[in-house]
């Protein structure tokens, strides 16, 4: 059915459309019209609506206050449709001549009839193996046409995930982790501040998908979850650069750190935090200041939240097991998607936790590429989910120094580890990392900061949509990358609803059931 | 300036008060939401080429047709005339063929006469063929069919002593017959009548219907648009549909040259004979 009539526009700018008066079009709808004569059909989005009448203003205001002011008298607008009406501003997407799509350098003839998009247009058989929600169409979704992203190369592109709070950010992040589970050359490792992603009571989690063999879960409460294994590190198993850029150090701190490691090898935070500040004074030959060894000390007791010689997830102690950072390495080597459930540390001790196992991947990566490439080309890319990004790659974060996601972020594709960075607030990540983050997804951002942040770094021009951002509504989102062909409009899968599809279409054996819910 | 706004106060303040007005021959009436057919019919003209005395002017004639408060169709006729002197004569050629006669002898006046004659045509056909519903035209005089009622937006109709009759009762009855309906009868089939109690107009209307008072409250119901309050909406957009803008005008005079000049004429001689006075008005708004 058509909806509008083209009335003007421009290339690069916006097609003018009359809209129909019983037509239900919204910001974001994807509309089409063709050209008889030259056949080429234009897809095109709703970027804006007005209202309009060929009235001149003054006799509106005039109407308008003889309607409010006298209500009583009789009043009737004769032929209201034709002189009062709709009109949208609609970016061309694509031009489609044949079975080619080119870039929009033509425009539609006067008049040209205008309709909605639907699913014989095949506008978006796009390639893609992660299906992420369906095509949206303004407010509705088009559930014919389903909406994927390409898993190679995008992931070791980056990501970011933005949208204000309750917007459903952590619900595509499960889609897409979801996603990747069905898939056999990916591994990624979500850390997990909220506990959400494994599932517990009362929420579902890639725990009760049916390939959750491919899920290995860290939690300090391990044994009151089935499936689960102990989160615990020895502190001998930390270096000095899983703390640089993450907790306040300075430079001299960061040179002490580095003495100790020197001195002690395995042993320097044990002799930081056990010897008397005088005797290991004494120790460096007074190199070190009191001062700096009694700030260390300080700095990386409270970070690592020890009490005595434990805490929750850090221990003086050795650790009989395999490292946490060994068993994470035979899981990517395996596919598998790790949770690190971090939900019951504080946030200095969440960024050891992050830092310690990105920086052991990275660097086995790095090492792995630059002495076996052969070796490194049969290894999977990997996904570094880490929430609320700022605190790691914020301008406040960086300005405590390079820390292993900044650097992730600009070395990582080389050596296929992509970060999926989420925030609501991106305007606190710098432009050069915002720009490094190639592919985009836009959930509801309100806030004017945020969106010219998102919108001035994104791969594909969508200072258009930035009415349709404000307005997005949960779940619903615009999603940019090089990987695909324009900025998508889509309507994110429930998590749970896919969840269940999964469960009806995918067979489980007996030893897949028995990680997670033994 | 003042001297004349003095000279004028006199017959507002002491003339006028020598008006008399017979009030037996104001009637209120009610508005009645007319569920019936009711026509709009308006022309409208304009000269597209004067070549002095070889004249091409376009003559629309329009109708639109309501029912139940909606338009149910609409439509315009298009014409186009050439009026030429020849043996002191004025030719008349119309297109589409159309049999007139027109008396007035001022060629650049022709069209006017010719659009007066194709809207009474327009008018009595509609008449004929839509016997019970109401069919408006704007300020044609002395129709014959019984169902047609004609509205002058402008009259110079006075009293004895010469005020306007239209000013004159505007002001009569803007305390009196404030919130009313009213029609005042001049004589048989002719009335000054109000549509719209919030409107400051209000309009001479002569009809051969006889039942005025249903006549006027089906009006007054199409007169209720804020657009134009007491001013039937038809008549407004059948107004619109004919009206002849300066660049409809100008297009058909450059569509009128191209085709003369593919006949091998050049229009465009003739036309500067009359062109500068135009030419000066358009320079002097810039």
């Amino acid at each position: 059915m058509n909806v509008g009539k083209v009335i003007g526009g421009n290339v690069g700018g916006k097609l003018l459309i009359r809209l129909k008066s019983n037509a239900k079009v919204d910001v974001g709808d994807l509309l089409v019209c063709e050209n008889e004569n030259t056949g080429e059909k234009f897809f095109l989005k709703v970027v804006n609506m007005q209202i309009s009448s060929l009235l001149a203003q003054q006799f509106i205001e005039e109407m308008a206050g003889q309607k409010l002011e006298h209500d009583e008298i009789d009043y009737n607008i004769f032929d209201a449709q034709d002189r009062f009406y709709r009109m949208c501003e609609a970016k061309i997407l694509k031009i489609k001549r044949g079975d080619e799509f080119y870039p929009p350098r033509s425009l539609p003839n006067f008049f040209t009839d205008v309709r909605k998009i639907n699913e014989s247009d095949d506008f978006i058989s796009q390639a893609g193996e992660i299906e992420i929600g369906y095509l949206r169409l303004g407010r509705e979704a088009l559930k014919a046409i389903k909406t994927k992203l390409p898993a190679k190369g995008l992931i070791s592109h980056h990501m970011l995930v933005v949208a204000a709070t309750g917007k459903g950010k952590s619900n595509f992040a499960r889609v897409f982790l979801r996603g990747l589970l069905k898939l056999d050359d990916y591994a990624a490792i979500v850390f997990d501040p909220h506990n959400e992603y494994y599932g517990g009571k009362g929420s579902k989690g890639l725990r009760d998908h049916p390939l959750r063999n491919k899920v290995v879960y860290f939690s300090p409460k391990y044994e009151s979850t089935p499936g689960a294994e102990r989160l615990i590190i020895s502190t001998r198993d930390l270096e000095p650069d899983d703390f640089f850029g993450i907790i306040d150090l300075s430079s001299t701190q960061q040179e002490a750190l580095d003495l100790l490691k020197r001195k002690f090898k395995g042993e320097w935070i044990e002799k930081l935090l056990g010897e008397e500040i005088k005797d290991l004074f004494e120790m460096f030959d007074k190199k070190i200041a009191r001062s700096t060894l009694a700030a260390l000390r300080r700095k990386i007791y409270h970070a690592l939240e020890l009490h005595d010689k434990s805490g929750l997830v850090f221990t003086l102690e050795k650790t009989d097991d395999v490292s946490i950072y060994d068993k994470i390495k035979s899981a990517i080597e395996e596919r598998k998607i790790i949770i690190i459930d971090t939900s019951m540390v504080g946030d200095d001790s969440e960024k050891i936790i992050a830092s310690s196992i990105v920086n052991r991947v990275f660097n086995s990566f790095r090492y792995l590429k630059q002495t076996k490439p052969q070796e490194f080309a049969r290894t999977p890319e990997v996904l570094i989910v880490f929430e609320e990004a700022p605190r790691v790659l914020g301008s406040e974060a960086l300005a405590n120094g390079v820390n292993i996601f900044e650097r992730i972020a600009r070395e990582g594709r080389k050596f296929k580890v992509g970060l999926c960075a989420i925030t609501q607030m991106p305007s606190l990540l710098p432009a050069e990392i915002l720009s490094q983050m190639n592919t985009k997804v836009i959930l509801g951002l309100p806030s004017p900061a945020d969106r010219s942040a998102v919108i001035n770094s994104a791969t594909q021009n969508i200072s258009d949509e930035s009415v349709e951002i404000q307005m997005l509504d949960r779940g619903e989102a615009i999603i940019t990358s090089p990987f695909i062909k324009f900025p998508l409009p889509t309507k994110i899968f429930s998590f749970d609803d896919i969840l269940k599809e999964d469960i009806a279409n995918i067979k489980t054996t007996e030893k897949d059931i028995s990680i997670g819910v033994d | 300036m003042e001297k004349i706004i003095k000279y004028l106060s006199k017959y507002y303040t002491e003339e006028d008060k020598k008006i008399e007005i017979d009030p037996s021959k104001f009637h209120t009436y009610e508005m009645n939401k007319y569920d019936g057919k009711i026509l709009a019919v308006d022309g409208g003209s304009g000269i597209v080429f004067d070549g002095g005395s070889r004249v091409i002017s376009k003559i629309k004639i329009g109708v639109v047709e309501y029912a139940k408060g909606k338009m149910t169709k609409q439509d315009v006729k298009k014409y186009f005339m050439l009026a030429i002197w020849k043996n002191d004569g004025i030719i008349i050629k119309l297109d589409p063929d159309e049999q007139i006669t027109l008396s007035n002898k001022k060629i650049d006046e022709l069209q006017n006469d010719a659009r007066d004659i194709l809207e009474r045509k327009m008018i009595n056909e509609i008449a004929e063929k839509e016997k019970d519903a109401i069919i408006l035209s704007d300020g044609l005089q002395n129709l014959s069919p019984r169902n047609v009622a004609s509205i002058c937006k402008t009259s110079r109709l006075k009293t004895k002593n010469g005020r306007s009759l239209i000013g004159y009762l505007n002001e009569f009855t803007k305390d009196k017959y404030k919130d009313k309906l009213w029609y005042y009868t001049i004589s048989e089939g002719e009335y000054i009548v109000k549509f719209h109690t919030r409107s400051k107009f209000c309009y001479k209307v002569t009809t051969k219907n006889k039942e005025v008072n249903n006549l006027f409250g089906a009006i007054a119901y199409y007169s209720t648009d804020p657009e134009i309050l007491g001013y039937p909406y038809p008549l407004l957009k059948v107004d619109k549909i004919v009206r002849l803008r300066e660049d409809e005008k100008q297009f058909d005079n450059h569509k009128l040259k191209l085709l003369a000049k593919q006949e091998g004429v050049n229009l465009e001689f003739d036309e500067n004979s009359m062109i500068m006075h135009d030419l000066l008005d358009k320079r002097a708004y810039r």
